[in-house]
């Protein structure tokens, strides 16, 4: 049996654009902000032992939060996950990939995070008065 | 003035909704766009996403930056640049006569448009989102938020509400209330009729001998989901026959799934997720009686204008609706539906055995439903208060 976390997809265009049978499939509809539940997500996938464990969204490139995903099949020990979407692509877990280009780069986020945040603290009041000005 | 000559109107959807074309913002926009259609004006829309869009209408799509979608709200200020430098190249080749935006947080772009190109700036607003973030979702950069949403309120040339009480509201908030247009939401009764039928959906799904209680919609919040899964028990207490049937999907799921495994009956329930807009009618045919048991927000009054509400009305529904808001306005007790209290699972139940047993009373509140959904709530009339909000804006100019 696989585990598929649905983000907002459905089961059966999933199962049928990579050819799973939807039978051997147990699906949790979540929210993507539940990503941020690390009990819900990490205990669901140590429930019981699975043949694999998915997320499944719509489109790849709209998708959110993909680095806690890929995290949480670290976490959890599935480390043949995948991050599925309807038009058949996937975004597999790579233990090589996630230490020397994902940790870097949500290192890069982090930090650009930051500065946008800082940056926007010192832009929006401004913009504020320029734009409401009579 | 402007008289009645066509006009060309540019939609413009901020929020980042990923890949999803369903729901109930998908709804809205289709319906006022295809009312604007009706009335012989040209749309088009521009959208950070995938977006399914009537025929004729052009869709530009300014994403958001791949860099910023780990952490949450981080993406949406910095947005604002992104959009605004693309958004520019677009209305130099659309030449729209005035921006209809859709609200959304963190965003100022329709205030930026406005200073910079004179462009008319009519906001549509169905929430204030400092309030709705601070009491439904997670309040994260208040300031930033505040900022933004300050800025288009009071840029805007009009405002765009879908009820009285979210009027009061922004009046409340400091908006002048002299911009402030209720225009409640709408349906196609050209799209949504009885005769359209479930397209084999009720023998597909083995209900053909059942009653069926439904509902659309997302499950948030303010739709009442969790009071019509508590009703559940009492319904199949006095309808036997009967299934409840939730169409739609949201982050309310698990509460009602939990209801009624603990109430024993989560084997009269259905929850179909998120259904194509196009199916939306199909399932509404299947319907017996549809419910719309909404509820007040904790410390303020219902601020909604259900699109399912009219949706129910136009497929000629008998209505069972609690009377919060709107609803206690558009739904007349008796006469095109029956109004239940707020929060009251075995009196929601009641009325819908009153449904159930009264085959001329439930023909009677579906007829006059539908009556009413034609006359007074198509979308076109909800395009052309749009318009008429427009012409006083570049009449005053």
């Amino acid at each position: 049996m696989k585990l598929m976390f649905l983000i907002d997809a459905k089961k059966e265009k999933l199962c049928s654009a990579h050819g799973m049978n939807p039978d051997d499939v147990e699906v949790v509809k979540i929210d993507d902000k539940w990503l941020a539940k690390r009990k819900i997500i990490l205990g669901k996938m140590k429930e019981k032992k699975y043949e694999n464990v998915y997320f499944g969204c719509i489109k790849l490139d709209y998708q959110r939060f993909q680095f806690f995903m890929k995290l949480y099949f670290l976490l959890s020990g599935y480390i043949g996950g995948a991050i599925i979407d309807e038009e058949g692509r996937a975004n597999k877990f790579s233990f090589v990939k996630f230490i020397f280009k994902e940790i870097p780069m949500i290192i890069i986020e982090a930090v650009a995070s930051v500065i946008v945040i800082i940056y926007s603290y010192i832009k929006f009041p401004i913009m504020k008065w320029y734009l409401t000005k009579k | 003035m402007v008289s009645d000559e066509k006009v060309k109107v540019m939609f413009w959807r901020t929020e980042f909704y990923g890949a999803l074309t369903e729901g109930g913002t998908v709804s809205l926009h289709v319906g006022k766009i295809r009312g604007f259609q009706k009335l012989g004006h040209e749309v088009f829309y521009v959208s950070s996403g995938p977006m399914k869009l009537p025929e004729g209408v052009k869709l530009y799509q300014i994403p958001y930056s791949k860099l910023y979608r780990n952490f949450p709200e981080v993406l949406h200020p910095n947005y604002n640049r992104r959009s605004i430098n693309a958004i520019i190249k677009i209305i130099e080749k659309e030449q729209p006569n005035f921006l209809h935006k859709h609200h959304h947080d963190f965003h100022y772009g329709g205030a930026w448009l406005k200073k910079h190109l004179g462009l008319p700036f009519i906001l549509h607003v169905d929430g204030i989102e400092y309030w709705v973030k601070k009491n439904w979702g997670k309040l994260y950069f208040s300031h930033l938020l505040r900022w933004a949403e300050d800025t288009e309120l009071e840029a805007s040339d009009a405002i765009i509400v879908i009820s009285d009480s979210l009027k009061r509201q922004l009046v409340e908030y400091g908006v002048n209330g002299d911009k402030i247009h209720v225009v409640p939401n709408g349906v196609h009764p050209d799209q949504f009729y009885p005769e359209i039928g479930d397209k084999g959906l009720k023998k597909s799904l083995g209900l053909e001998d059942r009653f069926i209680v439904g509902y659309t919609g997302t499950f948030g919040r303010w739709h009442g989901v969790e009071v019509l899964a508590e009703s559940v028990k009492h319904i199949v207490k006095r309808i036997p026959n009967a299934v409840v049937m939730f169409v739609g999907d949201g982050d309310l799921r698990p509460k009602i799934e939990e209801i009624t495994k603990r109430d024993g009956v989560f084997d009269k329930i259905m929850i179909t997720g998120f259904v194509p807009f196009t199916d939306i009618p199909h399932y509404l045919s299947m319907f017996d009686v549809a419910v719309s048991p909404c509820i007040n927000n904790d410390d303020n009054e219902f601020f909604n204008s259900p699109v399912k509400l009219f949706e129910y009305m136009a497929m000629g529904k008998p209505i069972v609706a609690s009377s919060v808001g709107q609803q206690g306005v558009v739904i007349e007790n008796g006469v095109n539906g029956l109004l239940h209290e707020e929060k009251q699972p075995e009196e929601l139940a009641e009325r819908i055995f009153e449904i159930y047993s009264n085959k001329d009373l439930a023909d009677r509140l579906g007829k006059e439903a539908r009556r009413r959904a034609i006359e007074k709530h198509d979308w076109k009339f909800n395009a052309q208060a749009i318009l008429d909000a427009y012409k006083g804006v570049v009449g005053k100019k």
